[in-house]
């Protein structure tokens, strides 16, 4: 009973928030055209590189294009998280939410997914309108579906992780920016947002395997164009691994983070 | 004094007072311009992993894509900080925020333009003329002409956000997609011009130009041919030609916000 009605509590947050992200059509019409740009570009690069009919390392250009509409999707999903957090904490606000009936870290992730379904849902629409216009349609079969459908909400979660953490730095330092930018460039080489991690020389690709970034947009773009139970399965057990470890890492920084909130009545 | 050379004292005048307002958060300064250079080396590392996998793209190898990255972000480099307001136009137009620049004797869009300088950019122009140097080494190019080619590269940049920010004039609120569409010159910049086939080839040399940005400049620099260098030219002018008339005309339209704005 007592789960069931804090079930009630937060997936009401998560609707909350995903109602209020459609309201911002302009900015989803624009996120759209930058990634139909992406795609479009990319189309043409892999054309050049491997033709209609190659293959770059077993992968065909349909497949490519596909991986990045996958990986695109997922990072343009981008939600008001950091901002939201930072802004709680550099202003002092969090102090009253604190006092509210709602765990603030659970209350945030519920926002987060709310805003995710809808960005993220939205994106892989408009995306693969683009890429079936630009290259056809891959041959999806369901088990790849519903493979990358887990790991995207796997990676979805140790992306609320990572971000959540880095918010919460806000805490300790004055500027929690430059360790996001930081977090997207690693993203952008370490999650092998461009091509699959398996191209890379074999020391990036050891590198990436080690750290968490892959499960966020590689492991559900590379289930999603062509993988095999046993792949999914190792992935699903690292994506998990990293949730575990990042939530009690997050949970930690929070306990130590809101110790340091002075509250001055008045 | 000339006119010349009042304009000349004005405009180092206001980019001195962005300077010093920048230096008034030195440490911010140093750290988006660190990462800004941080963020650009990274970008060159997609390109590394592809050309491990093949040998050239279209005939484009790494040093062209030095180049490439050379003029862009040392383009880019050159309208932030001596234009930084090119991409908020449409915000300064929707908001009403011209009232203040129309009651100046000033040319309304320049003094827009050079009211803001984004200092990070400078982590840009040394990646830019670092790149542009090792590029021009390995093919054997000249740098004055690389040089010549960042600063139209940032002009045409300048140029075509104008175009699209001042879509504000006649459609409000469109701040969003005038920044994707100024963007989108970056982001094409940013490719080999032998990938763009066909229809493509059309949009990057006459709809979103980025073919007179980096493209058509990099194959100038490495089998040089005036014509190219008469072709940036010639496309940068009638870039801004058409820039101006579209202010202006948007200008005409313009009404006030009725907003009381203060500036620091």
């Amino acid at each position: 009973m007592k789960l069931e009605k804090k079930w009630r509590k937060y997936s009401a947050v998560a609707k909350t928030a995903a109602q209020s992200r459609l309201a911002y059509w302009q900015e989803m019409g624009a996120r759209t055209f930058f990634f139909a740009i992406v795609l479009f570009t990319f189309s043409g690069l892999w054309g050049r590189v491997i033709g209609t009919n190659g293959t770059l390392a077993g992968y065909s250009r349909q497949q490519l294009v596909w991986y990045l509409t996958l990986t695109e999707a997922i990072t343009l999903g981008a939600t008001s998280l950091i901002r939201e957090i930072e802004q709680d904490v550099k202003s002092g606000q969090i102090a009253y939410l604190l006092a509210k009936p709602l765990n603030y870290l659970l209350y945030q992730a519920a926002y987060y997914f709310g805003e995710m379904a809808v960005t993220t849902s939205l994106n892989l629409l408009a995306g693969g309108l683009v890429a079936w216009a630009l290259i056809g349609l891959p041959a999806i079969t369901l088990p790849c579906l519903i493979q990358a459908l887990v790991l995207i909400v796997l990676g979805a979660a140790v992306r609320f992780c990572l971000l959540a953490a880095i918010a919460l730095l806000s805490f300790f330092v004055e500027e929690s920016r430059p360790f996001y930018w930081i977090y997207s460039k690693l993203i952008f080489t370490l999650g092998g947002l461009f091509i699959p991690i398996d191209l890379y020389p074999e020391i990036f690709r050891r590198l990436a395997t080690l750290l968490p970034f892959q499960s966020i947009t590689y492991a559900p773009a590379r289930a999603f164009i062509g993988g095999d139970w046993q792949q999914f399965v190792s992935s699903t057990g690292t994506a998990l691994l990293w949730c575990i470890l990042l939530a009690g890492l997050l949970s930690f920084e929070f306990s130590r983070g809101v110790k340091q909130i002075n509250v001055n009545g008045g | 004094m000339s006119t010349v050379a009042k304009n000349v004292r004005w405009l180092l005048a206001q980019w001195s007072i962005n300077l010093s307002s920048a230096m008034a958060y030195r440490i911010s300064f140093l750290t988006q311009m660190v990462f800004m250079l941080v963020n650009d080396v990274l970008l060159l590392f997609f390109w590394w992993v592809l050309l491990q996998l093949v040998p050239d793209i279209g005939g484009w190898g790494m040093a062209d894509v030095w180049l490439m990255y050379g003029l862009a972000a040392g383009g880019f480099s050159v309208v932030a900080l001596l234009a930084g307001n090119y991409n908020r136009l449409a915000s300064i137009i929707s908001e009403g925020q011209l009232d203040y620049y129309l009651a100046l004797p000033k040319n309304v869009l320049l003094h827009v333009l050079v009211s803001r300088t984004d200092f990070a950019a400078v982590g840009d122009l040394l990646f830019g003329l670092v790149l542009g140097a090792l590029g021009c080494r390995a093919l054997g190019a000249n740098y004055l002409l690389f040089l010549l080619f960042m600063a139209t590269a940032g002009s045409m940049m300048c140029a075509f956000s104008i175009i699209t920010n001042s879509l504000a004039f006649f459609f409000g609120r469109s701040e969003a997609i005038s920044r994707q569409l100024a963007e989108a010159i970056m982001s094409f910049s940013m490719y080999p011009g032998t990938i763009y086939q066909g229809a493509a080839r059309f949009i990057v040399l006459f709809l979103v130009p980025a073919g007179f940005v980096t493209h058509i400049p990099v194959e100038t620099l490495r089998h040089f041919n005036s014509i190219g260098v008469w072709q940036v030219l010639a496309a940068n002018v009638v870039t801004w030609v058409i820039a101006l008339a579209i202010f202006r005309a948007g200008l005409k339209r313009y009404e006030s916000g009725n907003q009381i704005t203060l500036r620091g």
